[in-house]
């Protein structure tokens, strides 16, 4: 058992369900409903695990990219 | 199939605006803990107005900026910002390190060549005579003024010689790049800065991995979807790149571009882009087009100017010295891109980036 803030006594496996659940809820509320400010501001918000990995360019690229890039360089 | 602990679980946020004449990106890592994604909202809108600031007061196409004012000075003593300042110490100290090769005197010669006003007007456009009216005169403008620039560090003063004038451009982007990741962004471990094609990395997007970084072909159209020749995953480091290939215009039947030889005070030669597409070298596929940078460091390091300035100096070294530039061990490395599109990494770049890159192997 363990000893929730409120007082109130509730079997660990219930708690560690709950904090699990609670965690769950608040990424997938941050992840899937944008902060009214960021969509004032334009700013998305993309959880890491929705990027697909590309393969790596030609074999004969001594330096392939090695996945979905999160930026590039280049000429401006 | 591996389940990824809570603790590993990162939310990209990411934001794009448009300054100092090309698109800026900003992409933060963080846990999505509750009020992180408001947090890392205001520290996002306020690296953007960062920018915006940083552009009215170093731009040289706006004439209220401090920079404008420093260069109208010209003869006289100007005390400037503590920025300003800061920006033309290191401007300066590059061009000592450089033996002259980056040089931001060169102003007069690349209004001289036509670019004097927004790159926009004038890209990829045929010029009868510059916007003031005069056909070009060579030799070019004087350059080498960068030996007659007093700096007093007392009063924050810089005295330009009489008849010169300086350019920010690229280094100014850098040197911004730095500032955000030092003043603005300084708290956040995991952040990526993007000012058109100069970066500057810390941490990466989860733990364990670096950012990865695309190199694009700079043969690519500009109205295209991007097209990459390769990329590498780094973590506290800077990346620029430069070449001739994109800002180019054509004044009285001649190829201009924006990357002017301090030796000569034009346009360098053996960069010219072919005045047909603008997209090769006029050397041959075997012709340099670009050279890319990378630099140890964030923020206040000065990574990002020191990986504009090593990009252009390598260019500027031409085709036989260009890698061998880039080759600074465990502090710089970089790569340089054929007219063909092939890539030619510095001995070192492997070295380097099996020193920042992934904390842990990828899978």
């Amino acid at each position: 058992m363990v000893r929730r803030r409120r007082g109130n006594w509730v079997p660990r496996g219930l708690a560690l369900v709950g904090s699990i659940g609670t965690f769950l809820g608040f990424w997938q509320l941050a992840a899937s409903n944008p902060h009214p400010a960021n969509a004032a501001a334009n700013i998305s918000a993309t959880p890491t695990a929705s990027y697909t990995l590309p393969s790596g360019s030609s074999a004969n690229n001594p330096i392939p990219l090695p996945g979905a890039p999160h930026g590039a360089t280049g000429l401006s | 199939m591996a389940r990824r602990a809570s603790h590993d679980v990162r939310m990209l946020l990411h934001k794009t605006w448009h300054a100092l004449g090309t698109t800026c990106e900003l992409t933060l890592a963080t846990a999505p803990v509750v009020g992180a994604q408001a947090r890392c909202a205001a520290v996002l809108n306020a690296a953007e107005a960062f920018v915006h600031a940083a552009e009215q007061r170093f731009s040289r196409f706006i004439p209220t900026s401090e920079l404008c004012q420093l260069n109208a000075a010209a003869g006289d003593w100007f005390v400037a910002s503590v920025d300003l300042y800061d920006i033309v110490t290191v401007a300066f100290s590059w061009t000592r390190i450089t033996h002259g090769l980056f040089d931001p005197t060169i102003l007069p010669a690349l209004r001289q060549s036509g670019y004097d006003r927004s790159f926009e007007t004038i890209a990829h456009q045929h010029l009868d005579t510059t916007p003031s009216g005069a056909i070009p005169q060579w030799p070019a403008a004087e350059t080498g003024l960068s030996g007659e620039v007093t700096l007093d560090p007392e009063r924050r003063a810089i005295r330009l010689p009489r008849g010169a004038a300086i350019d920010l451009g690229g280094i100014g982007k850098g040197w911004i790049a730095d500032a955000v990741m030092a003043r603005v962004l300084g708290d956040l471990p995991d952040v990526l800065i993007n000012l058109g094609g100069d970066l500057v990395a810390r941490g990466g997007p989860e733990p364990g991995h670096g950012w990865i970084i695309a190199v694009r072909d700079p043969r690519a159209p500009d109205d295209g979807p991007p097209r990459y020749l390769g990329g590498f995953e780094l973590t506290e480091s800077a990346v620029a790149t430069s070449g001739a290939g994109r800002r180019w215009w054509v004044l009285n039947g001649v190829t201009m571009h924006h990357l002017i030889d301090p030796r000569t005070g034009r346009p360098a030669a053996h960069l010219s882009p072919n005045s047909g597409s603008g997209l090769s070298g006029s050397t041959g596929s075997r012709g340099l087009l670009a050279a890319t940078a990378l630099v140890a460091g964030t923020g206040s390091s000065g990574s990002g100017a020191a990986a504009d300035v090593r990009a252009k100096t390598a260019l500027l070294a031409g085709r036989a010295a260009a890698l061998a530039s880039l080759d600074g061990g465990l502090d710089y490395a970089g790569l340089v891109i054929l007219g063909d599109g092939s890539m030619l990494p510095s001995a070192n770049l492997a070295h380097y980036l099996s020193a920042h890159g992934p904390a842990r192997p990828l899978p």
